[in-house]
């Protein structure tokens, strides 16, 4: 899978399970003050990319650093390339 | 062109007088109203405690609700107001109400429930409303603002607990289009930790009768629809997310009923005809 296409699919992912608009999920957008995501919200985030792709976050010191989408995006690639790898 | 004559323009003179007549009667009723209830709940409050069946918090929550049926008596003066719910028996008084919000307007009409020993979680601003900051702290209400979600779900569960029916608008906000918002899910993540069955309200009219940040009120009219309970065991099998699915099931039922209805009749949907949705 591609950078792009991990890009694409968590933003399906995301959309679908916090009722987003998917346009709204930018690399510039902000959880809090674009997203309207909240702290229970972000425990929840972590539950649906672990299902989704299939990698363990559980509670990874980085994630809880992590407060817009272009730092999820990056997290994620990472993740799976440390799992390809 | 035609030159407008005054009968042309007798609609909207007849129109504006309905507006003023319903302004002047609305806020002269809200401070009669508000005064009555300042001036009668100190004896009221005593009664209630002396004979005994009502502890300090329970007693001032009693006396908000009557002042909430107050105000939709008050309201269905001036507006066609409608109410719709099933069996009163069939609402648990220890339940959690989401509704969603349009209106300032929207608490006052959460007179209409058949339960009385309401607290309601909201942010901090509602806290500083004159005479209804010292109201609402004595009542317990909970101020979502000043403390984080475990503190909320500890003091909510100890609510709960006390047979206390929290009210919660999982909007967080009010809407400022008219349109339902997306829900929070700390009142379904609340109702699946606890086993509490959450009492779904729809309200439609109150964002045309009295919209945000305005103080001219219009007398459209408001229609309130009490939902059946939902059990949120019914939605444990979704795992970890079970909340979430709760939280859109839940939506999707008071959007199903946001549109305003002209009569009142029994038209509400019962769980059955809205399948929760199976897991995969």
């Amino acid at each position: 899978m591609t950078d792009n296409e991990l890009i694409e699919k968590t933003n399906a992912a995301l959309a679908e399970e916090f009722e987003l608009d998917i346009t709204l999920l930018t690399p510039e957008a902000s959880f809090k003050d674009d997203l309207g995501l909240d702290s229970l919200d972000a425990v929840d985030m972590v539950i649906v990319l672990e299902q989704k792709f299939g990698i363990k976050i559980g509670k990874d010191p980085k994630i809880i650093q992590i407060t817009n989408m272009a730092d999820l995006y990056a997290y994620i690639i990472a993740k799976k390339n440390e799992l390809a790898a | 062109m035609p030159k407008k004559t005054f009968m042309d323009a007798l609609p909207k003179i007849a129109a504006f007088l309905r507006e003023l007549f319903c302004n002047a009667g609305f806020y002269t009723g809200f401070v009669l109203l508000t005064l009555l209830t300042i001036i009668v709940s100190p004896p009221v409050y005593l009664v209630l405690r002396l004979i005994g069946t009502h502890d300090s918090g329970q007693a001032v929550r009693r006396i908000i609700w009557f002042y909430g049926k107050g105000w939709v008596w008050l309201i269905a003066r001036f507006v066609p107001f409608h109410m719709t719910m099933d069996d009163p028996q069939d609402y648990p008084q220890s339940c959690i109400v989401v509704a969603n919000h349009l209106s300032f307007f929207d608490a006052f009409c959460l007179g209409t429930l058949p339960m009385y020993n309401l607290v309601f979680a909201v942010r901090s601003w509602p806290f500083k409303i004159p005479f209804y900051g010292p109201y609402m702290h004595r009542a317990k209400y909970l101020n979502t603002e000043r403390m984080s979600y475990e503190d909320f779900l500890n003091q909510a569960k100890e609510r709960l607990n006390q047979h206390m029916t929290m009210i919660i608008f999982p909007e967080g906000t009010r809407s400022t289009n008219g349109e339902l918002g997306r829900f929070h899910s700390g009142a379904f993540k609340l109702a699946m930790e606890t086993g509490t069955p959450i009492v779904p309200v729809s309200i439609s009219g109150t964002d045309r009768f009295l919209p945000k940040g305005k103080l001219w009120v219009k007398p459209h009219p408001i229609t309130i629809t009490i939902l059946p309970p939902a059990d949120p065991k019914l939605f444990a099998h979704f795992g970890p997310l079970a909340h979430r699915t709760m939280s859109k099931y839940v939506r999707d039922l008071i959007a199903q009923h946001s549109t305003p209805s002209t009569t009142c009749n029994t038209d509400c949907v019962h769980l059955s005809e809205n399948p929760i949705p199976q897991g995969e």
